[in-house]
């Protein structure tokens, strides 16, 4: 992708892949990956603050023999969520406008 | 350069993380390499960097979130703060009364000392600064003396000159002394506070 992407976006897009359903890093990070240019070594420390901050809860579960970590939505992650969610479509929204031409800053009037 | 070397190279470079983090980070990686599956290694590999560049960003990142966990895990101070907080007081205060008869006027005798210091330094300054204007003002004459005796005597000229010459060169090396001093003052003092602030963390 051309557009670099916020940590705060990644941030969202990591609670809407696991919101519906737990997830692990491989995966989690694949799907990171189809819109941002990240390495993992950025990914994992945001990852571990959404862990820190209670949005995230992380357990082990068998898989083919050996552990693999799953990340699991809190409450207080799904309310961060509809929070960045809400940001994100104003933003989104905003961008589209002012792409398209409808929307200019009130002092900016043409003539 | 296969997994396990990248993993021995993240190793050593994560090793100043505290032990959990350290340990989350290293399972982390770990994880991501089992999953991407033998296949996909070298590309991991490839995205990922060199193992130093990979373990800075992941530092910096973690600092950056500031979700490196501080030495003394939460849980256990719960557990023990209130226990080992009462006895830390009376053991402190125990300490520190039965210090206080030596311990006062060592304290009194550092501070006396750091003063004794602070204007022996000062006076110092102050002494070569009075010995810079005299040299000046003595520079300064001999200049003019010597250039009205040139038409009397030449050679009596040119010494008074060179004399004044000799005594501007003298306040320029005072200048530089006192430069160099007031520097190494400096210096020794944010040294000295630099400890003393780190000590009392």
């Amino acid at each position: 992708m051309y557009y670099p992407i916020s940590a705060l976006l990644i941030e969202c897009i990591i609670l809407s892949v696991v919101k519906d359903k737990d997830s692990y890093g491989y995966e989690i990070s694949q799907t990171v990956k189809l819109v941002a240019d990240i390495r993992e070594s950025t990914l994992y420390p945001i990852l571990r603050k959404l862990e820190n901050n209670g949005f995230l809860t992380v357990y082990s579960k068998e898989y083919q023999g050996r552990t693999r970590k799953y990340y699991s939505i809190t409450s207080l992650g799904r309310e961060q969520l509809e929070f960045l969610k809400k940001e994100w479509t104003i933003y989104r929204d905003t961008i589209d406008n002012i792409i398209i031409g409808v929307m200019r800053a009130d002092g900016g009037k043409s003539e | 350069m296969n997994r396990e070397e990248y993993m021995a190279g993240l190793r050593k470079y994560l090793k100043r993380l505290p032990k959990k983090d350290y340990e989350n980070a290293i399972q982390y990686f770990n994880e991501y390499f089992e999953d991407a599956g033998r296949e996909n290694e070298e590309k991991v590999i490839k995205e990922l960097g060199t193992p130093k560049q990979a373990a800075s960003d992941i530092l910096n990142n973690l600092l950056e979130e500031q979700v490196i966990t501080k030495e003394n895990s939460q849980i256990n101070e719960k557990n023990t703060i209130h226990n080992k907080g009462l006895f830390n007081a009376i053991w402190i205060t125990c300490l520190v009364l039965f210090a206080a008869p030596i311990g006062l006027p060592i304290l009194i005798c550092l501070f006396v000392l750091i003063f004794v210091a602070v204007v022996l330094i000062l006076v110092f300054a102050f002494v070569v600064c009075i010995i810079g204007l005299v040299f000046a003002n003595v520079g300064g004459r001999l200049l003019i003396c010597g250039i009205s005796m040139l038409s009397s005597s030449v050679a009596g000229g040119i010494v008074l000159i060179g004399c004044s010459l000799f005594s501007t060169g003298i306040i320029i090396l005072i200048g530089f002394l006192m430069v160099y001093l007031c520097r190494l003052v400096g210096f020794g003092i944010t040294r000295l506070t630099q400890r003393i602030v780190k000590r009392q963390r």
